[in-house]
């Protein structure tokens, strides 16, 4: 999903908030990034991407500041290498070389330009890479590693003269909360994944507008209806409860959200057993489904998403995370075996990301009773550990090398070249000065092919502006000398 | 376009054709050097256009063939099968082509001249599967696995087109079967070939039926028959 408008903007309730460049700086390449994503026509708004007469999320629900109509889409997910493996073996102007390792930078001794990139291999090779640019994308972890240890000519790292490199590392902050009990029948609600015309799997979330944000003074946050907690079997449903029985054989990032500390009492397995044998049909039906529509297929089902019989949902909240200079990745002694310093990950979060998802689930639940529709509860007390007890979000790695017009508090400029090194960019969600809600993976190919049209205009080469409707129109024609 | 062969990247006319082309694009090749040999020396001129695939109303081959596997969940979104370019052009450009090739004049030094025909907005084959099958609703979209794909062409249409010739000799009427999706056009929805027809728009003035009004078209021409 794409980032918010107001995800840009300077915004005086959150520190080091505000991106040096607009909104529509990128919102010009999301038509683009979305065909490149396999997420389909750039359409979020379920009123129009779902086809003609979609229904709501709740029927009757309606609200001036809680909006239920934005949309998540889903990739096939998309295998970057295997998908466009062909266009760029077949292009003239890329070269591509796998299992390749860059491990430091080589600057000019003149003027500090990016010259050149040292590369290893595990299996002994060693060799440079030289260019009038180099690009470094490496994601949200390895890019800071990169600038922080690689170049003997900078002992802080490369961009890092005022130790911003590393600093404002977000995820987001995200968990399963609360309890929404809805008042009608259970045929008003559509909590799973739609398909939209063009074949996209697509789902709805709730937000806050941005009218309501700032008037709040919180951060971005989304929720999706989500499954009651899955440990709790009064949800009567076999398929969660055969989730939790056989949590020691599911996969660890899964897994780990089935357990919530409490141990198994015989009464509560004894429930969990009993859910299992009064649903057969809908365990089977599941599996038949899980097989046929995620196991075997190309595109494939996103998620776990069950039958609901009770109308109660618990809220999957996915918020912005503010930057937070100590929160950080650093270097350690420990080498790995290209001879490149490991990792330190100190993940830290604001108290103010908990009142941020505190404050907006206050609202949810305000908004719920005025439609009547039914009733919003979660317990303050475990708001925190709810939303932090799995530790930072997986697969989120942003704020690294921060975009920013100063160097004290940012790694690159409004071009992602890094500040004090000329023709050394970087892309990628490490250069994203704050987190939004929505997942970063779309922006970040929304950026790169933002800097890809910058670097080219740099080296005055002739590509095409981004197309105005969503039909790709790539011109491959390159003018010019790289 | 047969004439390139194999070749793949964006080829303008001077492009140097593949070693092997199969019998149609031999076939095309030997017509256009037959056709640079009738200029005799300079005596006649003549102009070859290399169009791309013609659709629009009217096109069974690459608007009712297709629709109609739309329709039936044969054919969708393809991902790496459909990535090729589909180097479409409607009837309406290719006959104003042939009427500015036989206007315009040849440059003065030549009695030959050719032309790539492909609309310079023409999309990849999979967003054109996908705009036409919006265009006739036949959604949601499906995405089909290279797996699917290749048990149709080569498992099941071998079948079909013996069925279809038999049928016919028989003269059985009132039987329609499906039509065979053939291994060629699998391998032409993958190649990765473009063709570069600037010449054409610079040199013959061709102004390029937009792809969306192309689709649009060549759906309202498929649910009329």
């Amino acid at each position: 999903m794409p980032f918010d408008p107001i995800d840009f903007e300077r915004r005086a309730y959150i520190d080091q908030s505000g991106w040096p460049i607009e909104y529509k700086d990128v919102a010009r390449y999301y038509p683009l990034a979305n065909c490149l994503v396999e997420a389909g026509h750039y359409d979020y708004d379920g009123r129009s991407a779902l086809g003609s007469n979609p229904r709501p999320l709740i029927e009757g629900f309606q609200s001036d500041i809680v909006s239920s109509e934005g949309l998540e889409k889903f990739s096939c997910p998309t295998n970057f290498a295997h998908r466009y493996q062909r266009r760029l073996a077949v292009s003239k102007h890329v070269t591509v070389i796998f299992r390749s390792n860059v491990v430091s930078v080589r600057l000019r001794s003149n003027d500090g330009a990016f010259e050149a990139f040292h590369v290893k291999t595990l299996d002994g090779n060693d060799f440079t890479v030289q260019a009038s640019v180099g690009i470094i994308a490496t994601g949200g972890l390895e890019t800071a590693r990169l600038l922080l240890a690689g170049s003997s000519d900078r002992a802080e790292g490369i961009g890092n003269f005022h130790d911003v490199v590393g600093r404002y590392y977000m995820c987001h902050i995200a968990g399963n909360v609360g309890t929404l009990s809805i008042s009608k029948p259970l045929s008003a609600v559509r909590h799973g994944y739609e398909i939209t015309p063009d074949g996209i799997y697509a789902r709805r979330r709730l937000s806050l507008n941005a009218k309501k944000q700032r008037e709040l003074g919180v951060g971005n946050v989304v929720a999706r209806l989500h499954f009651s907690k899955i440990t709790d079997p009064s949800h009567r449903n076999g398929v969660l409860s055969g989730l939790f029985v056989a949590k020691r054989f599911i996969s660890y990032e899964y897994a780990k959200r089935l357990n919530d500390g409490q141990s198994l009492g015989a009464r509560t397995l004894l429930s969990h057993l009993r859910n299992i044998v009064a649903d057969p049909l809908d365990t089977a039906s599941f599996l038949t489904q899980w097989v046929t529509k995620r196991t075997l297929a190309d595109r494939k089902f996103p998620s776990v998403i069950l039958k609901n019989r009770t109308n109660r949902f618990s809220l999957d909240v996915h918020g912005e995370q503010r930057p937070l200079k100590e929160s950080r990745v650093s270097l350690t002694q420990e080498r790995d075996a290209l001879g490149m310093p490991k990792l330190n990950v100190q993940w830290r979060y604001a108290q103010e990301d908990i009142e941020t998802v505190k404050k907006t689930l206050d609202v949810f639940a305000e908004a719920f009773a005025r439609a009547g529709i039914g009733s919003f509860s979660y317990d303050p007390e475990h708001l925190e550990s709810d939303l932090t007890q799995f530790g930072a979000y997986g697969g989120h790695h942003i704020g690294t090398a921060r975009m920013g017009e100063d160097p004290r508090t940012s790694v690159v400029d409004c071009d992602c070249q890094v500040h004090d090194t000329r023709n050394l960019f970087l892309a990628g969600s490490a250069v994203f000065p704050t987190s939004s809600q929505a997942n970063p993976t779309l922006t970040i190919v929304a950026m790169a092919l933002r800097l890809a049209d910058t670097v080219a205009r740099r080296l005055n080469v002739h590509v095409a502006s981004p197309p105005a409707s969503p039909t790709e129109q790539a011109d491959e024609t390159v003018r010019g000398t790289l | 376009m047969a004439v390139y062969g194999s070749v793949e990247g964006t080829v303008d006319e001077s492009a140097p054709w593949s070693t092997e082309a199969g019998w149609y694009g031999e076939a095309k090749r030997e017509a256009e050097t037959a056709v640079i040999g009738s200029t005799n020396g300079g005596s006649m001129s003549a102009v070859t256009l290399r169009p791309g695939c013609v659709f629009g109303p009217g096109s069974i081959q690459w608007v009712g063939r297709l629709a109609s596997w739309l329709k039936a969940g044969r054919l969708g979104d393809l991902g790496t099968e459909g990535d090729g370019w589909s180097n479409l052009v409607t009837a309406d450009d290719v006959a104003r082509a042939v009427d500015a090739a036989i206007r315009v004049p040849l440059a003065s030094d030549s009695a030959y001249a050719v032309f790539n025909l492909a609309a310079p907005d023409s999309p990849r084959w999979n967003e054109y599967f996908t705009e036409l099958a919006l265009a006739i609703g036949a959604t949601p979209v499906k995405r089909l696995s290279r797996r699917r794909l290749a048990l149709d062409a080569k498992l099941l249409s071998p079948p079909l087109k013996i069925a279809e010739k038999l049928l016919a000799k028989v003269q059985i009427k009132g039987v329609s079967l499906p039509e065979a999706m053939p291994p060629s056009i699998t391998r032409l929805w993958r190649q990765q070939i473009k063709l570069d027809s600037s010449a054409a728009s610079a040199r013959l003035g061709m102004q390029w039926t937009r792809f969306e009004d192309g689709v649009l078209s060549s759906a309202q021409w498929f649910r009329r028959t």
